[in-house]
């Protein structure tokens, strides 16, 4: 592909070809996760609708297949809003504010073997970066809305995301320990060598803290006390119609992929295979089963996907003060203690980095 | 030549950012004008290859301490006209303080520029060596003592600022999870059966 562009513009500097050559894999990934993000939303309605005993939507094209779609042109259709004594200026930006880090943050995302968009040397620290950025377009959002509702709705978001991060981080600082790199694909190729050697185990309580605190860091079920309809009807997104509503849903589901993609890069080998290192496998004819590949990855953050949707389906949502001191008082030290678990396994030389 | 205009593109919206946390009348606008700054700030870094510097920047002072700001900011509703008043008062000291601080980077740039040759050396060996594991290697084992200090007195400064903001109130009522979990359902609930006519 590269070379075919490169000779058919070779009168021009390499430099810009670099460049044209980006843009293109930027614009693939991003079409590809808004048409991700849109059979999300139909599966994410299927799924809670089977789990509620109803058949959930089934209108629109075979299956209902077509509802997101529907739903879209709807939004784009609708007119947009904007209250008369708002702030035009933030109100019209915030949405993209969270939009765009949430897409710029699959920049550094590896997909398979060979295709990354950049493959830079601080890799997980510019995720934590870029998914520190998403609470200003939920705080402006509420603030610009000159709502109190929309207001009170942003505070909550944005305590709830500061505070998540830090968990967050300190689980992504034992990756790092067990990984040896923050280049994400070098992450990955520490996993290598069958289910046994991905880092879910011997990491596990942050596997399961990282994954607890992504989905409070995305504002969704069971945390999503952001948007708590009961008492402040829709949170920071009440005032907006349309196309400024439609970012907000795209960002919060981009998110939901990134965070499941992340947790499966980070914790279940990425594009490892699950059969990778089975020996019988690996001399008999199914050597396929046991290549890393795209379809692995894609598999494993398929399921987190589900996790996501389950846990919206079978959890009420929490209490405030419920949320904060399951952040502070349970998951960081669960973290910090396990850092500290970590350290001695490193020393002792088990677990995966015994070289 | 792409170089440059990301460059000077960067540093131009530095600048206007710059002005803007001073011109802007709405400290909420200031604010996020600020943020801007540190972001083209850490666009720079990026540029001169101090990846790990640049991404910190934006991790710390974006992520969490002007998050902290705008919170206050707009908790506290400022007025924007009292914001405005002391501005021309203050003008010429801040002119003054910026002249000062320009004339002293100017003289640390023409008169000690042989000074920077040694910086030069460590941008260019981070092309071999991953930037963020040389700063590692050296604070951790060329300088740990001053690290080990300036963690110390960041823990310190983490502990005074809590037990200052810590009050325990008294009679406040609590939820307490262990008990609720522990609580026998059947001390709970009595079930009476009530005869028919015996009110």
């Amino acid at each position: 592909m590269k070379e075919l562009l490169t000779s058919f513009l070779s009168f021009l500097d390499p430099q810009w070809i670099n460049l044209i050559w980006s843009l293109f894999q930027i614009a693939i990934v991003t079409v590809c996760l808004i048409l991700t993000v849109v059979f999300l939303v139909y599966f994410e309605r299927k799924v809670i609708g089977y789990m509620h005993s109803r058949v959930g939507p089934n209108r629109v094209g075979p299956k209902g297949t077509l509802q997101s779609i529907a739903d879209t042109i709807k939004l784009l259709l609708k007119e947009v809003i904007i209250p008369d004594k708002a702030d035009r200026f933030f109100f019209l930006l915030s949405p993209l504010l969270l939009l765009i880090p949430a897409l710029a943050a699959w920049a550094v995302v590896p997909f398979s073997p060979e295709f990354i968009i950049a493959d830079i040397n601080a890799g997980l620290l510019y995720l934590l970066a870029l998914t520190s950025f998403g609470v200003y377009g939920v705080i402006l959002a509420g603030w610009a809305s000159n709502s109190k509702y929309a207001f009170l709705g942003s505070m909550r978001a944005a305590a709830q995301m500061v505070a998540y991060e830090i968990a967050m981080g300190f689980a992504l600082v034992g990756v790092l320990m067990a990984g040896g790199s923050l280049k994400l694909g070098e992450i990955v190729a520490a996993q290598s060598g069958g289910v046994l050697s991905w880092f879910w185990i011997p990491l596990f309580p942050l596997f399961i803290v990282y994954f607890i605190s992504g989905i409070a860091e995305t504002n969704r079920h069971p945390f999503d006390l952001a948007e708590g309809e009961a008492e402040i009807v829709a949170g920071f997104h009440v005032e907006y119609s349309g196309i400024g509503f439609a970012i907000f849903f795209l960002a919060e589901y981009i998110n939901m992929a990134l965070i499941s993609v992340l947790t499966s890069i980070l914790f279940l080998g990425g594009w490892e295979s699950f059969f990778a290192g089975i020996s019988f496998l690996e001399t008999s004819g199914f050597s396929f089963l046991t290549e890393p590949s795209l379809f692995w990855l894609l598999l494993k953050t398929l399921f987190f996907l589900f996790v996501f949707i389950w846990l919206r389906a079978s959890f009420p949502r929490y209490r405030y003060d419920q949320l904060m001191s399951l952040g502070w008082k349970v998951l960081i030290p669960i973290t910090i203690l396990w850092i500290g678990v970590e350290c001695v396994m490193y020393v002792m030389q088990i677990g995966p980095w015994s070289v | 030549m792409l170089l440059e205009i990301i460059f000077y593109t960067f540093a131009s919206i530095l600048i206007c950012a710059s002005l803007g946390v001073i011109l802007f009348k709405n400290p909420v606008y200031s604010a996020v004008s600020l943020i801007l700054a540190f972001i083209t700030t850490g666009m720079l870094w990026l540029l001169l290859e101090a990846e790990f510097l640049a991404i910190v920047l934006v991790l710390v002072y974006v992520g969490a301490v002007m998050v902290l700001f705008l919170f206050v900011i707009m908790m506290l509703n400022i007025h924007q006209e009292e914001e405005r008043s002391g501005f021309t008062k203050i003008a010429p000291i801040a002119i003054f303080l910026g002249l000062v601080i320009a004339a002293e980077l100017i003289a640390l740039y023409w008169i000690q520029s042989d000074q920077f040759s040694g910086l030069e050396s460590i941008s260019n060996s981070s092309l071999s060596v991953d930037n963020t594991l040389l700063l590692g290697t050296e604070l951790f084992t060329k300088y740990i003592l001053s690290f080990e200090i300036a963690g110390f007195i960041l823990l310190l400064a983490i502990i005074v600022s809590i037990s200052l903001t810590l009050r325990t109130r008294k009679n406040v009522k609590k939820q307490i999870a262990s008990d609720q979990i522990a609580a026998d359902p059947k001390q709970r609930v009595r079930m009476v059966d009530i005869k028919r006519g015996e009110n």
